[in-house]
């Protein structure tokens, strides 16, 4: 990701989980989020994460990155994507999402994606 | 009647509910407490989806709003997460307070009510407050933990509490209890739009931006759901749910400024998509 952005990097291990909420709560607050635009990305982003971090072994490593700007309109946007780290020929090839995942990304973010390599997320303020 | 704080209730298409078991299976919450795994947490938020939707009905008065089982259903997942199993709290009464009140904050959002911006900053002078009570209680700095269950947050927000006390933009210490202490102006009952009104709504309409037009009229005119509209508009349901927010308030300021109208300078009245009940608790 170019431009300003913070790296996190984590251990492919829920625990640390919220490590990366905080992370993510934090920009966003700095950037402007309200409590309900910063609850989406924290949500997002846990759903995200945890989706990434249950295909992989544990001994995997997660670079989570995060980078604000401005969307179209002129409102704050978060950008956060993770990448797997030392990612092997053992790492699953495809991600499927649950209807429960797919309510809850859609309903928070204005687009995601994940891969078994990584994900993305977007969400602006309003 | 079920009662959300003591019981789950099933979904049934029919739109009736009925009694069913409490979801109280603590060797399941245990396991997920340890473990955080999605497949045991969708197995929670499944089993307690009736629970979601019996309270999101006693908000929608007539047949079910799809907005209000949305917020209800994403006040569970977030129940869910951050249910603590140890405190002893059966979660459908945890469940059924957070539910309600994202219920209520959805109420106060979309309806023609003043809104006061919760701020991250507003959290963090009550949790500065909290910090200093807390410790002369104990006799020592308040853990994170300890915060957290006195306020009923998570341990997250506590943290960003935290953090943002010490933000680039400190707390103004001139702000008035007006600034701060939540109060409705307007009013929010299901009644339709009166001629006058109408006139005046549409007149106010007219300053939004054009996206913000379409959203408003795609909602109040066309009753279209939120998510509909985040389908026909290409953004997401919570996005369209923060513009419909800001879209009222900024008609609602046009609409309380005399200066702006003269000979209307009464406040229009936008309602909301549903009646929050009188009592709710």
């Amino acid at each position: 990701m170019s431009g300003e952005h913070v790296e996190l990097v984590i251990p492919a291990d829920v625990r640390y989980l919220s490590a990366a909420r905080v992370v993510a709560a934090s920009l966003a607050a700095d950037a402007g989020f309200d409590l309900d635009d910063l609850d989406r990305v924290r949500v997002g982003t846990n759903e995200l994460l945890t989706i990434l971090i249950e295909t992989l072994d544990p001994e995997h490593r997660v670079c989570v990155t995060f980078a604000s700007d401005h969307n179209d309109a002129g409102a704050a946007r978060l950008r956060i994507s993770g990448d797997v780290l030392d990612a092997d020929d053992a790492t699953p090839l495809t991600v499927e999402l649950d209807e429960l995942a797919y309510r809850i990304l859609t309903a928070v973010t204005d687009d995601y994606g994940v891969t078994a390599s990584g994900f993305q997320l977007t969400v602006s303020a309003s | 009647m079920n009662d959300p704080t003591t019981g789950a209730v099933s979904d049934r298409s029919d739109g009736q509910a009925t009694p069913a078991r409490t979801y109280n299976d603590a060797a399941l919450w245990q396991q997920y407490a340890g473990d955080r795994r999605r497949s045991v947490r969708n197995q929670l938020v499944e089993a307690n989806l009736g629970l979601a939707a019996h309270i999101a009905r006693r908000y929608s008065g007539r047949g079910i709003d799809e907005d209000l089982r949305q917020v209800a259903f994403l006040a569970l997942v977030k129940a869910v997460e951050r249910f603590d199993v140890s405190r002893g709290v059966p979660f459908s009464a945890f469940a059924g307070r957070t539910i309600e009140g994202e219920l209520k904050r959805h109420f106060r959002d979309t309806t023609w009510t003043l809104r006061v911006p919760r701020a991250v900053k507003e959290r963090s002078l009550y949790v500065a407050k909290l910090g200093e009570q807390l410790a002369q209680q104990l006799g020592r700095s308040p853990t994170v933990a300890e915060v957290a269950e006195y306020l009923e947050i998570s341990t997250d927000e506590v943290v960003e509490a935290v953090a943002a006390g010490g933000a680039s933009t400190p707390s103004s210490l001139d702000a008035t209890d007006e600034d701060r202490v939540p109060a409705a102006l307007g009013e929010d009952d299901a009644a339709l739009l009166s001629v006058q009104d109408a006139v005046i709504v549409d007149r106010l309409i007219e300053v939004l931006p054009e996206r913000e037009q379409e959203i408003i009229r795609l909602r109040y005119y066309l009753e279209c759901s939120q998510a509909e509209i985040a389908e026909r508009v290409g953004i997401s349901q919570m996005h369209v749910s923060r513009l419909l927010r800001r879209s009222l308030e900024a008609m609602r300021l046009i609409a309380d400024d005399p200066a702006d109208d003269p000979e209307d300078g009464g406040r229009a009245r936008v309602v909301g998509h549903g009646e929050a009940p009188a009592s709710s608790s």
